[in-house]
């Protein structure tokens, strides 16, 4: 091998280069760690400031010095496209922006410590790994990463019965649904003989070890039947796959931990999970199976022994369909009748959940650029999001007044008199989470929801994607009265007592750039879309 | 669509697929010394697999699981996966037990608590289960077979399209390539080989995985200072 040749074999395969972000991240994780260690007594801010800087150094390589469009390293084990770039940007902002509403708040629920920058930190690593990985392998291991710091950070506070209650049950649940993802993962191993996702789509996604042998002795009965067997452990991986999946984001009917673990886990952590947690997974979700289900004609000339496989596509497409719809209209339906704002922020966090499920279902039916704009619609979305939901979450936390106090929708009674800043950037977001222009949540939906009906003109799938649109819509009208109320309750409702509300800078500051951003994107979207788009585009390999 | 009448050739084929083993067992006793240490460690796995779930003390149901983990990591050894034997034995049987041992040393479980009553329904649920994954099983045995068969005749088959499965070429080169030095995959340096190369990141990753378990550990488990009320003064170890 020729010096030239050893370069470029390097270049393909260890380019540091493409994983520079992740080692930043973890490497601040472990200096904060040390830093914890060794300076003892002094104040806390320094660490939030030390990660501040480890994400942002991190944020600026991703935005600035990401490398090619198309360049996968390790094996092919990481994909560095602007899909990838787009995810990773998501997850450090959000862990930017849940440690700056955090820097106040520890103090108040007396869990400050050291620890938990590294382990948000270390959870955005989780989610950076999600986000990059082009094997089940790294998503598996992302994932985990991701989980089980989000475990701990659940349980932060190890003094309350709720906290731990809330940790305890999301490990125990998580486990389990850890379990059926590997178990998927090993299936689809088993049929295909790759974990490789760009392999699993090179191929058609299915049977590369068995195609081979088609033709062989074709003719005799036993043969056909061990040939197309392997597709059934891919059928049931892919289904194990999806319900690992669906769990993470909190798709009914795998959404029954949401609220408890939501309520019990400290707020900062409680906007960190809805946002961060459930963006990456559905970075993972599209990553896998967008691609891998999609046989196009490959298998049309012997349909018949593939006829499980050909309809794999339409069977996901309907389970997710399905899933879609049971997860807004179950998760509005409950945030309906909340009176704890943190409890109803989690039902509601179901629901965009489900909106965003909507594109993906979207995705899978349509093609070309049709899905780069379904795929770039759910990307929009999952970004909007995070800001208004953090936005929303930021202010759930500045009315907290130690333990439990001040989630209560009656506490937000004429916040709008004392607190008139507050009570605006409060009601951004909510107009926002209810879809309500001038804010980026109106843009995100009429995103998703115009894909929807761009696939109800495909042939034959008119009832199909026009009723989801129109289920959709009517879901997002019903929020609208879940989402206004505390409005009512901080502009038209005198309160009884003022309620000291500290506006400490840190905090502050998220809850303005939060308010910055939604308002931003809600007004010139162009320049987040054509981000969103470029990813999608990015995302199959054409 | 997927439906319950595609499973009904699976069966068939399992029902063909036994009738196949009782016809060559018969008319052909092609047994040799390995084939006879894989069956004795294969009945030893399953029979105490199946005490595990049966016997009543958490105790022996622990120490028939070592003897479960000694007979896989037989059959490994049977298999040529030298390394991943070896591992079993110092992880699983080794480790793993100590730590089961301890968590049921630790709990102490009454004889009462641990008789309970399940509902038939999760027994039928199981069974059904059990069935599915048992006509999987056989399918991916046949499957395997067949890939075998397939390799050695590899001249008689057409070339696959190339253009249309970038990977198939590829991957029957593996499968040869695999059956020729089939004696010596799982060696420790063939497993370091692969991981340290293809599976060089998620390894690295692996250490970032456990980097947060530790972590974890110390935040739930670290004591934190308790403020008593005044004039309640209890030891807690004089106590009990």
């Amino acid at each position: 091998m020729n010096p030239s040749g050893i370069q470029l074999f390097l270049k393909q395969n260890f380019d540091i280069q493409t994983v520079m972000p992740l080692i930043v991240v973890a490497a601040t994780a472990l200096l904060v760690l040390l830093l914890e260690a060794t300076i003892r007594g002094k104040s806390r801010t320094f660490l939030t400031a030390v990660s501040l800087v480890g994400l942002g150094v991190a944020l600026l390589l991703t935005l600035f010095n990401f490398p090619g469009a198309k360049q996968s390293s390790f094996y092919g084990m990481v994909r560095t496209d602007a899909f990838a770039q787009f995810f990773t940007v998501i997850a450090l902002a959000a862990g930017s922006l849940t440690l700056l509403l955090s820097a106040n708040y520890l103090p108040k629920i007396k869990s400050d410590t050291g620890e938990f920058h590294a382990l948000v930190l270390l959870a955005v690593c989780g989610m950076i790994l999600m986000a990059i990985g082009n094997d089940l392998i790294v998503l598996f291991l992302g994932i985990e990463t991701m989980s089980i710091a989000m475990y701990i950070l659940c349980g932060i506070r190890v003094d309350a019965e709720k906290s731990n209650e809330s940790s305890l049950k999301y490990l125990l649940l998580g486990a389990f649904a850890s379990a059926f993802l590997l178990f998927g993962i090993a299936l689809i191993y088993g049929a295909t003989g790759t974990t490789n996702i760009e392999a699993l789509i090179n191929s058609g996604g299915v049977l590369y070890g068995i195609s081979g042998i088609k033709e062989y002795q074709w003719d005799t009965g036993a043969y056909q039947f061990a040939e197309t067997a392997a597709q059934y452990f891919f059928i049931l991986g892919v289904a194990f796959v999806f319900l690992g999946f669906a769990f993470k984001i909190g798709a009914v009917p795998f959404h029954m931990w949401t609220p408890d673990v939501y309520q019990g886990a400290p707020t900062s952590v409680t906007g960190f999970m809805a946002v961060g947690v459930k963006a990456a997974a559905f970075a993972a979700l599209i990553r896998v199976f967008l691609g891998i289900v999609d046989f196009g004609d490959l298998y049309s000339s012997n349909a018949i022994a593939y006829q499980p496989l050909m309809d794999l596509k339409d069977v996901l497409l309907g389970v997710i369909w399905l899933v879609a719809v049971l997860t807004m209209t179950l998760g509005n339906l409950s945030a309906l009748i909340q009176t704890n704002l943190k409890r109803m922020l989690a039902f509601s966090s179901i629901a965009h959940a489900g909106y965003a499920l909507v594109g993906v279902s979207v995705a899978l039916r349509l093609s070309g650029d049709d899905r780069d704009a379904a795929v770039g619609a759910v990307m929009f979305y999952l970004l909007a999001y995070m800001f208004m939901n953090l936005g929303a979450f930021g202010v759930v936390i500045m009315m907290n007044r130690g333990n439990d106090e001040g989630e209560h929708l009656h506490d937000y009674n004429g916040l709008a008199s004392y607190r008139p800043l507050v009570a605006a950037a409060m009601a951004v977001f909510m107009f926002s989470l209810a879809g309500i222009p001038p804010t980026a949540g109106f843009v995100g939906k009429f995103y998703i929801f115009s894909a929807a009906v761009s696939a109800g003109t495909v042939e034959g799938y008119g009832l199909y994607f026009y009723s989801l649109a129109i289920i959709g819509v009517l879901n997002s009208i019903i929020s609208v009265y879940y989402y206004l109320y505390p409005l009512r309750n901080m502009y038209f409702v005198s309160a009884e007592r003022e309620h000291k509300v500290e506006l400490r800078p840190l905090m502050s500051a998220s809850i303005l750039i939060s308010t910055i951003f939604v308002l931003w994107i809600g007004v010139m979207p162009k320049g987040f879309l054509s981000r969103a788009l470029e990813g999608a585009k990015a995302l199959f390999f054409g | 669509m997927i439906s319950l009448e595609s499973y009904i050739p699976a069966l068939a084929f399992l029902a063909e697929a036994a009738a196949d083993a009782v016809k060559t067992g018969a008319s052909e006793m092609n047994f040799g010394a390995g084939d006879f240490f894989f069956y004795l460690f294969a009945v030893i796995a399953v029979f105490s697999a199946f005490m595990v779930v049966t016997a009543e003390s958490p105790i022996s149901s622990a120490l028939f699981l070592v003897v479960t983990f000694f007979a896989m990591a037989a059959i490994y050894a049977l298999l040529s996966a030298h390394f991943l034997a070896v591992i079993q034995v110092l992880v699983y049987a080794g480790a793993i037990m100590v730590l089961f041992l301890f968590v049921i040393m630790l709990l102490d479980l009454r004889k009462e608590e641990l008789i309970e009553k399940r509902h038939w329904l999760l027994g039928a649920v199981g069974f059904v289960v059990g069935i599915a994954l048992v006509v999987l099983m056989v399918a991916s045995f046949r499957l395997s077979q067949n890939v075998e068969v397939a390799v050695k005749s590899g001249t008689d088959q057409e070339a696959p399209d190339a253009a249309k499965f970038p990977a198939i070429q590829e991957s029957a080169d593996q499968i040869d390539g695999s059956r020729i030095e089939a004696a010596r995959f799982g060696t420790t340096r063939r497993v370091s080989k692969h991981l340290f190369r293809e599976y060089l990141f998620p390894f690295e990753v692996a250490s970032l995985l456990l980097l947060v378990g530790i972590i974890g550990v110390v935040v739930i488990s670290r004591r934190r200072r308790r403020r008593r009320p005044p004039g309640e003064v209890i030891d807690e170890e004089g106590a009990s």
